[in-house]
């Protein structure tokens, strides 16, 4: 078939073949010598949407009640951060504390209106947890004017108009009503267009934070309800007792809805055989940020000889050995890293995001199972999520 | 910290960056690769949703056999030692089009791999097409060897040697010059097979009123004869073997990693300085990253060249991606899907698609795939895994407010479902259990690739990869610095990518001895 082919014909097929270099050379040539434009307006917008930091100041400190404060944080200009980031109600920010010799995170949801970040304002409720650590020092410290440096926004657990139902119902303890919050004023000042049900359980009505702004958008929102339920006491047009299904029942609409929730392990552990029963298909159940388990011994595949056991771990940093660091078995290895005052990448410390993603060359960790978020690859090339892996021996760890 | 000196800096960690610094590594030199991301890969990588592991961009690899030693790709990856390491899951089939013909026909039709079965399938689509399409897949033969021959010898086009290359590679010289579209109309294949022929134009985003024929022929040569591959465990696995060959090499990689600048000393290349201050010193760089970022951001004015200037100015951004992943609750039997890989385009006619894609609002043309159909453990029993490719070929997004921009997303993800669902009959939107919507500003995001660009620069006529191949060395005009990746020479895409790292590697490798027997001449 050799020399059959003749696009135009022979002898300019040829030609035009020997030509190609100079037609190249020859728009090249022609293009201008003017300075290469590195403006890329597509990255702008990408930066300003995922900023890799965000530099942030306390504008505002209110007192929710005696271990719950509000702060409203502005954009700290000064250190480089002119506008706050975008976000769907539901996400979170992720804040760096230097706490005595320690550096940690902590994701905290933003608790308002996405378009109040446009009006340059966040807003975080940070509540005392009775063991806690970062959020006493938040309460205890934090206060006009002080600098915090956070990530973009972040996170998953969002009203998704093609996955959810319109009809979302909503259930949430004193440790998860912030997304909801945040979906209500959203509701509310009408940026999300969706009919949001939430079912607030609380041992006693003083116990339930934010209610009194929780009622106000109620009353004034037909798109947004919210019912109490109170264990411990009778209260006015509330419910009395625990979330069961036939209460979350009661409250959803005839039909098709979509079940969030967020909160306690206590409320998880309470709500998921009750759920089971509402026989939703999976993809109207979601939950929210599970956060860092700290009691890892109370679950059921915990190897209980680990207990009370202590581990060396090597720690390795581009290339060179930079601590060894003595952690314990019901510890994360983040918390042992951020305690010896490394500065290790992390930002949801759920298992979720994956920021903290780090190479285990030596020894064994333990992994609960439903936190387990590794990719495929990671895991068979021994990969692990510190924030979720607790130390069962001495091992080596190569961090980002 | 001490200052250390390094053979090769790599910067970025996509495929073309893991490859020339393995290769690199495993030739003994001191090599560095830094990664902005916390992972290496680039677009090669997945994330997980729920009870869904998504890959972030890989539809299919050429030039990949089951076989040892069959396929560039495959004996790259031989060479490293990672063929085995990584497990294959083979491509069912070529693809489904669905489209609308130039007579405004509905074209609808499955090709299977394998040349005859293609050949057939075609002939019964389309009758006598036949004997054009044997001629056709039989000069794609001889274009296969003819590059074989390219890239083994250095062409100075003396009269002599264009004899020899005449003779030899006759239909390649003659061909070489072309469009797709030309090229076929030459051959008198006809034009619905030409509109079948042309569907895979999606993979490197330039219509073929001036796609290279060369170019388009051997890569679906290379489809329909060895088939096609992807990792089991998603392309992350690939990525990490390649990561592998790195460390076991004792080539260093740190993520988290940003280069802000680059050293000359001596008009040639010297070191990195990083976002955090630090610096690093060394005496070559292989760039895995685009040269219009490189050249406006990462150097001094002065050590440009002047020819670089000209270069970059006188290029044409490639096409954007966008990709909408969905984690479906039914099994693909349930909801019908039959296909591993769906291009649906509003018309064949390749220059109007690309036109129609410059908008937003009037672009639903993808690349749709549906992992289960080659994998079906990929995801749990009575699930189903489904990509959605698409392209935009301006700069659409890049007027997205910050506020609008979810909302963007949405819609976006509703415009490629609702395709999707109009042209296969198939109902999906209801069965949504995880979705994930990449647009632009994503792979911006995460890639650092300006505009979102996933294409590299634009394969043009005069830009496409035989004219940037006949004139490669002209654009290595700044000392001590060469680059790979989707915007390098042999354009986007895995196996481009692959293939430009391990280029590039030998292209330093070369550079280093000649300065080696230079030095000893002195």
């Amino acid at each position: 078939m050799n020399n059959k082919i003749k696009v135009r014909s022979t002898l300019n097929d040829i030609r035009n073949f020997t030509n190609i270099p100079e037609l190249r050379k020859g728009v090249i040539q022609e293009a201008p010598e003017t300075p290469i434009n590195g403006n890329f307006t597509v990255n702008s917008i990408a930066n300003f949407l995922h900023p890799s930091v965000q530099y942030l100041k306390v504008k505002q400190v209110a007192e929710i009640n005696r271990s719950t404060r509000a702060y409203i944080l502005e954009p700290d200009a000064a250190h480089g951060t002119a506008k706050l980031a975008y976000y769907r109600p539901g996400q979170w920010i992720s804040v760096t504390l230097n706490i005595g010799n320690a550096v940690v995170t902590r994701p905290y949801t933003l608790c308002a209106s996405p378009l109040r970040s446009v009006e340059d304002e966040y807003m975080l409720i940070v509540s005392k947890k009775p063991d806690g650590f970062a959020s006493h020092y938040i309460i205890n410290n934090w206060k006009k004017g002080t600098e915090v440096v956070a990530s973009a926004p972040m996170g998953n657990f969002y009203y998704q108009p093609l996955r959810d139902s319109k009809n979302v119902v909503a259930v949430c303890d004193n440790q998860g009503f912030t997304p909801f919050l945040s979906m209500a004023e959203a509701i509310a000042d009408k940026s999300l267009n969706m009919d949001l049900t939430l079912i607030y359980s609380a041992r006693k009505q003083a116990e339930a934070i934010m209610s009194q702004r929780f009622d106000e958008l109620s009353e004034n929102t037909p798109n947004f309800r919210i019912i109490y339920v109170f264990s411990d006491e009778h209260v006015f047009k509330c419910e009395r007792g625990f979330v069961t299904k036939s209460l979350i029942e009661k409250y959803a609409p005839f039909t098709k809805y979509s079940l969030f929730v967020c909160g306690s392990n206590t409320l998880y552990n309470r709500l998921i055989p009750q759920i089971s029963e509402l026989k939703l298909e999976n993809k109207y159940i979601r939950f929210g940020l599970n956060g860092q388990i700290n009691t890892p011994e109370a679950l059921s595949d915990f190897p209980q000889e680990s207990i009370g056991k202590t581990f060396l771990c090597k720690v390795i940093k581009d290339g060179s050995l930079i601590s060894t660091v003595p952690c314990s078995a019901t510890e994360s290895l983040l918390v042992a890293l951020e305690r010896e005052g490394i500065k290790a990448p992390s930002l949801c410390r759920s298992g979720e995001c994956g920021f903290c993603r780090a190479k285990l060359l030596k020894g064994n960790v333990f992994i609960p199972h439903g936190v387990d978020n590794r990719r495929l690859a990671d895991s068979s090339h021994g990969i692990i999520h510190p924030c979720c892996s607790y130390p069962m021996s001495d091992m080596t760890l190569v961090i980002n | 910290m001490s200052e250390k000196n390094y053979d090769i800096i790599v910067i970025g960690a996509g495929c073309g960056g893991l490859t020339a610094a393995a290769f690199a590594a495993k030739e003994g030199k001191k090599v560095l690769l830094l990664e902005r991301h916390n992972s290496p890969g680039g677009f090669s990588s997945s994330f997980v949703r729920g009870r869904f592991e998504f890959d972030v961009s890989l539809h299919e690899l050429c030039r990949f056999s089951n076989e040892a030693g069959l396929g560039e790709l495959r004996i790259l990856f031989d060479y490293l030692g990672i063929s085995n390491k990584i497990q294959w899951t083979s491509i069912p089939e070529a693809f489904r089009l669905i489209s609308r013909s130039y007579d405004g026909r509905k074209i609808d039709v499955a090709m299977p791999f394998g040349v005859e079965d293609f050949i057939n399938a075609m002939e019964q689509y389309v009758p006598d097409s036949k004997e054009s399409m044997t001629r056709l897949f039989k000069l794609g033969d001889e274009i296969e060897e003819a590059t074989e021959y390219f890239a083994a010898n250095e062409t100075k086009m003396s009269f002599t040697e264009l004899r020899h290359i005449m003779k030899k590679y006759g239909n390649f010289v003659k061909t070489a010059p072309y469009s797709v579209n030309e090229v076929l109309d030459a051959l008198s294949v006809p034009k619905k097979a030409q509109e079948i022929f042309n569907a895979y134009w999606m993979y490197l985003g330039v219509d073929c009123d001036r796609l290279s024929f060369t170019h388009y022929i051997s890569m679906v040569n290379s489809y329909v004869k060895l088939g096609a591959y992807v990792p089991t465990l998603r392309s992350h696995a690939l990525s990490m073997a390649l990561a592998g060959v790195i460390e076991d090499n004792n080539g260093e990689i740190r993520y988290n990693t940003h280069v802000s600048r680059i050293l000359f000393t001596d008009g040639k290349a010297s070191g990195v300085i990083l976002k955090n201050g630090e610096k690093i010193t060394c005496n070559h760089i292989i760039a895995n990253c685009s040269p219009t970022t490189v050249y406006s951001k990462m150097m001094k004015k002065g050590d440009v060249p002047l020819s670089a200037i000209k270069r970059t100015n006188a290029r044409t951004f490639g096409a954007r991606g966008a990709c909408v992943y969905l984690g479906l609750n039914r099994s693909p039997e349930e909801l019908g899907i039959k296909n591993y890989s769906y291009f649906i385009t509003d018309t064949s006619d390749t220059a109007s698609q690309f036109a129609l894609m410059k908008s937003i609002d009037t672009n639903t043309a993808q690349a749709t795939v549906c992992l289960n159909i080659a994998n079906p453990d990929c995801s749990p029993a009575g699930t189903t895994i489904l990509c959605m490719t698409t392209l935009y070929t301006d700069n659409c997004w890049a007027d997205i407010t910050p506020e609008g921009y979810f909302e963007e997303k949405d819609l976006l993800a509703a415009r490629l479902i609702s395709k999707f669902e109009d042209a296969t009959g198939i109902t999906i939107h209801k069965y949504i259990e995880e979705i994930e919507v990449a647009t632009p500003v994503t792979f911006a995001r995460y890639t650092n690739t300006p505009q979102g660009v996933i294409y590299g620069y634009l394969g043009d006529d005069w830009d496409s990869i035989i004219p940037r191949f006949m004139t490669e060395e002209l654009d290595c005009d700044t000392p001590g610095l060469r680059f790979c990746g989707g915007w390098g020479t042999q354009l986007s895409g895995v196996n481009s990518a692959v293939a430009s790292g391990r280029n590039a590697a030998f292209a330093t490798l070369g550079d280093i001895s000649e300065e080696r027997s230079e030095q000893n001449e002195q």
